[in-house]
């Protein structure tokens, strides 16, 4: 399948568009003055096939009035059309991408455009119709922290483009190649566009590298492993001695034989019951233990203080009572006197009034009556009084005894935690030590018995085996030799076309520095040193032409057109409007044997080759005018004028 | 003779001072005095003697201080206890009232009679050998202090040189 | 949107929610323990314990409001956690030696995992060297960028140091969550201060106070550490303020009369009391009263014999400071049934006046006792009274 360019085409942000159209299998020429956006174009190329990193620059105009890029493509008669928005406001690549199959034409206004699919989509999208089989290897995370990397017209669009600035380097032969990361991509991929792989190669190659880190795990465990066998003897000794030590195996155990020795450590690693009785959480049954005894302690104090305040209210009764019974007794001297005065208020002496009556019998009477009832209050409170102390005491005596229970309970109890914590540290220590005699034997065993690990390392170096078979890496070197030979094959005889320096040598495409030798007798001679703006650019073109011959004839998964942005800067700068041109020029034939050629590769190619070149220069024959598809000078660019006026309309 | 605090009604007394001072047990105490005196010197007892007894027999340390025997000579013993004397005539006033109420008390029932010479035994005398039923040795104390007064009284000198020493005025 | 809000907000509210109350919680631990520790919030930690500025405990904590998180060796909570960890000890290697780090979390912790072998609870399975082996590969891989910083402070400890500091590392998971720690708190010496079933009434107290001083903590910058001797000083407090109320609580249970006591009490005061329907141990407290000084003034009388009318003016003031407050509760309550409830709490209101109000002077000096004995005294006499009809309700037997 054969996928090339239908069209180029520009949406305003009122929009309107701007196409420029391109004939399939033939050479495409769009012509211009500077200034004029020519460059743009295969910007725009890029930009559509879902490069990320980039926007297209052109300057103010096409920033301020483009809305949208787009390409049409042509997979074999069906239309792909792709668009992508112009930078966002701050100068980054938009991340929306209209992508839509099956378009007959250009559409004829942006309104429909949205996004539909991402970068990473758009590219598994463009794999298939270029025909790029599923080749996604999912690594095994423990052994590579690389991502998978895969072929895709991320990479086949490599082959495709040469801009401005890297048609005549020396130093860049492919599109992008010296940008981070792309040079090694293009490296790798290389082999599989030019079909000296399968399409599972990548699969098995990341398989392989799995298999290969896991065997090395593996054989340096084994090594572990057979290093501690070798040293057996020792290391069980020294077990034993330390079995003996935790009390594992009686102290009076020797062994004559390494067998015999490794019975005894069996046993000795074999599992044990515990020796005492399994404790339920002891630090809890003290804290409750410790807690029970606060609230003894509590309780205890709140009796005694009202213990003390009783006996207070006791005392201080006493003294009371004893005040009473004085004035008790005083006041019973009324028993002294005999029968009833007369006339209180009167005195016996003057027979005068008394201001204050003197107190009657019945009136002492009275109130020696009331004192002896508060005391027979006082005397009654009393038992009541010594009831509740008592009561209290005993309840004391109680709570006493409680106190000193728990107190001997928490005595017992951190006894025997102690106990308990260090028949636990003796158990954990006879545990740690079983653990490292069973470990031992279990190396041991895996080591002797020739299973196992011993087994699984054989496994993996039998699986490592398959798949460097499968992959064959020596076949793959000889399938590239076979290809790149006719690479270069092709890269003599276009050269010897050209005429370019060195064209008379046989020359080849270096896969590992990405570039174009010659062989000479001298020596190999590589692109930079063969010198002169005029052989790069066509070196460039004749390594292009060369590769993409191949691609066709074994119908590789890379798009089948090339775009080539001004060859003739080698012979007439890009800052000089040449215009139209005549025929007598060295320069001039030399320019005119490249379009020539390109024109040729088309017509004579067995599958059909597309090539677009953008250029200043403008050849007087009829083929060039022919091969002619947009001459953009007179006022005429890429952005029409119109655009520019509506945006100042606009504002 | 200054003012002395007149008493309040019975019962609006307060209590301690009401029981503690009552009548009866300050009318025994002065009639015991009386009594003894009468006894001995075979003649009334001295109103001014009666307002002497409870001042001298009440307070603690004053009746603690109060001489074993009645022979006892009366300017020896004051000179020997002249700070207790010092407070006396102020502690006589302020029983003033108790001791006029407890004579009133005694008149009033018969107990004591008061004839220009003084008090003399009633037509219907206080049980004075009677057994009461309650007792403590603070009162009987007080009891055998204020009959040792009258005794004391009787053995010395005139009214007008006891009540000098005493400090008190008639 | 509204709902996912809201969630967040409330989670991390109930985080510094948490972190303050779970501070008290652990306070409790450290209450009447005999160290002058101190506790500080946003100091050296989320939660330090520290004697004069030197960490005993550092702890991080970490409350989600569900048991769904967890403390794996990828957790956010753990790598956060360790980072701040990591930069201290970093700055200060002798930390590890004598400090403890916990990390309480309301998550839990997945079996195997790094935090798991860092659990106090199961020495045996405790452990820091291997904790710290799966942590080093952990960070050494780790591409979650947020938690970079985390990884590269925990590397930029030496292998050693790392082992270390995870030594002195505590991993409290499935701790109590914010509503569980009522639980946690009372169970603590809030127990033992206060009545049976009063816990949380206690706890309400102690976090009444605790919140303000969280507050005053945080306010100074840095943020300041509280005392435990403060929080032991209150704790006596809640306990005081617990009896007392316990006895309030008393009085209002003496409305019903106690005929076990009345059969044996006959004296006027008493009957006073309990017309008013006061009881119990303020009845005790009121005989107490009456007989000191009944035997005071007794006494003094007997031995002194100074009749100079001291006793007759006090019992005077008692009775005109007395009288006017009497007559305007009977004003008051002129229509009132004898029996009615209002009586007796006015009553109760004139007898409360006496209890702790009457500071008058006797022979130049004040005793509480004498005043309130007194007024017993002269309740005795129905002198003065605390119920309205107190008159009729309290004759002496034969009067």
């Amino acid at each position: 399948m054969t996928l090339q360019l239908r069209a180029i085409a520009l949406y305003s942000h009122s929009d309107e568009r701007r196409e420029v159209m391109f004939d399939l299998g033939c050479l495409n020429i769009v012509t211009g003055g500077p200034q004029t956006g020519k460059s743009s174009l295969l910007r725009i190329v890029d930009y559509c096939w879902g490069r990320s990193d980039f926007v297209v620059s052109g300057g103010g105009v096409i920033r301020d009035t483009v809305a949208w890029f787009s390409i049409l493509l042509d997979r074999d008669g069906e239309g792909i059309f792709i668009a992508r928005p112009n930078a966002e406001p701050g100068g980054r690549s938009s991340d929306e991408i209209y992508f839509q199959r099956n378009v007959a034409v250009l559409p004829d206004s942006s309104k429909g455009f949205h996004k539909n699919v991402t970068a990473d989509g758009l590219r598994d999208h463009l794999s298939i119709l270029l025909g790029i089989s599923e080749n996604v290897y999912e690594p095994d995370r423990r052994t590579t922290q690389r991502p998978a990397l895969e072929a895709s017209a991320s990479q086949a669009i490599f082959f495709c483009l040469q801009a401005q600035y890297e048609i005549a380097d020396p130093r860049l032969l492919f599109h992008r190649q010296g940008e981070d990361g792309i040079t090694a991509a293009i490296r790798d991929t290389l082999p599989y566009f030019v079909g000296a792989m399968g399409d599972d190669h990548y699969i098995n190659q990341k398989r392989y590298a799995d298999a290969r880190a896991r065997l090395r795990d593996r054989e340096r465990e084994f090594n572990d492993a057979q290093a501690l066998s070798s040293k057996a003897s020792v290391t069980a000794e020294s077990l034993l001695g330390e079995a003996k030590r935790v009390g594992l195996v009686p102290p009076d155990v020797f062994a004559d034989t390494p067998v015999q020795l490794r019975e005894i450590l069996a046993t000795a690693a074999a599992p044990r019951e515990r020796a005492y009785a399994k404790m339920d959480d002891p630090a809890a049954d003290l804290t409750d233990l410790e807690d029970r005894r606060q609230r003894l302690r509590e309780e205890l104090q709140n009796i005694r203080d009202e213990i003390g305040d009783l006996k207070r209210l006791e005392r201080e009764a006493s003294d009371y009572v004893a005040e009473a019974h004085e004035q008790q007794v005083r006041l019973s001297a009324i028993g002294l006197v005999s029968g009833e005065g007369d006339h209180p208020d009167r005195c016996p002496l003057c027979e005068s009034h008394l201001a204050t009556p003197v107190p009657s019998v019945t009136d002492i009477t009275r109130s020696l009556a009331g004192l002896g009832r508060q005391l027979n209050s006082v005397h009654r409170d009393n038992p009541r009084l010594q009831g509740r102390i008592a009561e209290l005491e005993a309840k004391r005596t109680d709570i006493e005894g409680l106190h000193r229970a728990v107190q001997s309970d928490i005595a017992a109890r951190i006894a025997d935690n102690e106990r308990l914590r260090i028949e636990q540290d003796q158990f954990t220590e006879q545990a740690r030590i079983a653990g490292r005699i069973g470990y031992y034997l279990e190396n041991v065993r895996t080591v002797t018995s020739n299973d196992g690990l011993k087994l699984e390392v054989a496994r993996l170096r039998a699986e490592v085996a398959a798949l460097e078979k499968k992959l064959d890496l020596d076949l793959l070197e000889e399938r590239l030799t076979t290809a790149l030979g006719f690479v270069g094959r092709d890269l003599t005889d276009i050269a010897g076309t050209l005429a370019l320096e060195h064209g008379n040598n046989p020359l080849r495409l270096d896969r590992r520095r990405l570039t174009v030798v010659a062989d000479t007798i001298k020596g190999p001679l590589m692109l930079p040193n063969i010198g002169s703006g005029a052989n790069w650019v066509g070196y460039h073109v004749a390594a292009h032409l060369a590769l993409h011959k191949l691609f066709r004839a074994r119908h590789r998964p890379v798009p089948a057109f090339l775009m080539l942005d001004q060859p003739s800067q080698a012979y007439y700068p890009p800052d000089r409007d040449v215009g139209e041109v005549d025929v007598h020029d060295e320069d001039q034939i030399a320019v005119t044997r490249l379009y020539q050629l390109l024109l040729d590769y088309c017509t004579t190619t067995e599958t059909p080759m597309q090539i677009i070149v953008v250029d200043h220069v403008e050849l007087l024959q009829d083929w060039f005018r022919g091969a002619m598809r947009q001459r953009w000078r007179d006022g005429i660019k890429l952005v029409p004028v119109s655009w520019l006026s509506q945006e100042v309309d606009e504002e | 003779m200054a003012e002395a605090r007149s008493l309040l009604p019975w019962h609006n007394r307060p209590s301690e001072e009401a029981a503690l001072l009552n009548p009866a047990f300050c009318g025994e105490l002065i009639a015991r005095a009386a009594q003894e005196y009468e006894r001995l010197a075979e003649r009334p007892f001295p109103l001014p003697f009666a307002f002497l007894i409870l001042p001298l027999v009440l307070h603690l340390p004053t009746r603690q201080a109060l001489p074993g025997r009645a022979n006892t000579t009366f300017a020896t013993w004051s000179a020997d206890h002249d700070v207790l004397l010092a407070e006396l005539p102020e502690r006589a006033m302020s029983l003033r009232a108790v001791t006029r109420e407890a004579l009133l008390f005694l008149v009033q029932h018969k107990a004591l009679a008061l004839g220009p010479d003084g008090l003399s035994r009633g037509v219907s005398p206080l049980k004075l050998s009677a057994k009461l039923p309650v007792d403590s040795e603070d009162v009987a104390s007080t009891r055998r202090a204020a009959g040792l007064l009258g005794r004391w009284f009787a053995n010395q000198g005139t009214v007008t040189t006891i009540l000098q020493t005493m400090g008190v005025t008639p | 949107m509204a709902d996912g809000t809201d969630f967040s907000a409330a989670g991390s509210a109930a985080g510094y929610l948490y972190q303050a109350r779970l501070a008290l919680a652990l306070c409790l631990r450290h209450a009447n323990s005999g160290t002058p520790v101190e506790v500080g919030i946003e100091r050296l930690d989320d939660i330090s314990f520290e004697i004069n500025g030197t960490p005993l405990e550092l702890l991080q904590t970490k409350h989600h409001l569900d048991r769904a998180a967890s403390l794996s060796d990828y957790s956010v909570d753990l790598w956060k956690t360790l980072r701040i960890w990591s930069e201290a000890t970093q700055v200060d290697p002798s930390l590890p030696q004598r400090t403890c780090f916990v990390l309480v979390t309301t998550g839990v912790t997945p079996e195997g995992q790094a935090a798991a072998k860092l659990r106090s609870l199961h020495l045996c399975t405790r452990d820091p060297v291997g904790a710290a082996d799966t942590l080093t590969k952990v960070a050494e891989g780790g591409r979650n960028a947020a938690l970079l910083p985390a990884y590269s402070a925990f590397l930029a400890l030496t292998p050693t140091m790392r082992i270390a500091l995870l030594s002195a590392v505590e991993v409290l998971d499935g701790h109590a969550t914010l509503a569980d720690l009522n639980q946690v708190i009372e169970d603590g010496p809030l127990r033992i201060i206060a009545p049976r079933g009063k816990a949380a009434q206690a706890r309400e107290l102690l976090e009444g106070w605790w919140w303000p001083r969280i507050c005053t903590a945080l306010m100074e910058k840095p943020s300041a550490p509280i005392s435990i001797l403060d929080l032991e000083a209150k704790l006596d407090d809640i306990r005081d303020q617990m009896k007392r109320d316990a006895l309030v609580a008393d009085f209002e249970h003496a409305d019903l009369p106690d005929t076990h006591e009345a059969e044996y009490e006959g004296r006027p005061f008493v009957r006073q009391l309990k017309a008013i329907g006061v009881g119990g141990n303020r009845i005790q407290f009121a005989k107490r009263d009456f007989y000191r000084a009944f035997a005071q003034r007794s006494k003094w009388v007997r031995e002194h014999v100074v009749l100079d009318g001291e006793i007759t003016h006090f019992e005077a003031t008692l009775i005109e400071e007395w009288q006017p407050r009497f007559e305007r509760m009977r004003e008051r309550h002129a229509g009132e049934p004898t029996d009615s409830t209002t009586l007796r709490h006015a009553g109760q209101d004139l007898y409360q006046w006496v209890e702790s109000d009457t500071h008058f002077p006797f022979r130049a000096q004040v005793h509480r006792f004498l005043n309130v004995g007194s007024y017993h005294m002269l309740a005795n006499e129905l002198k003065v009274g605390w119920h309205r009809d107190f008159a009729d309700l309290c004759k002496d037997e034969d009067g």
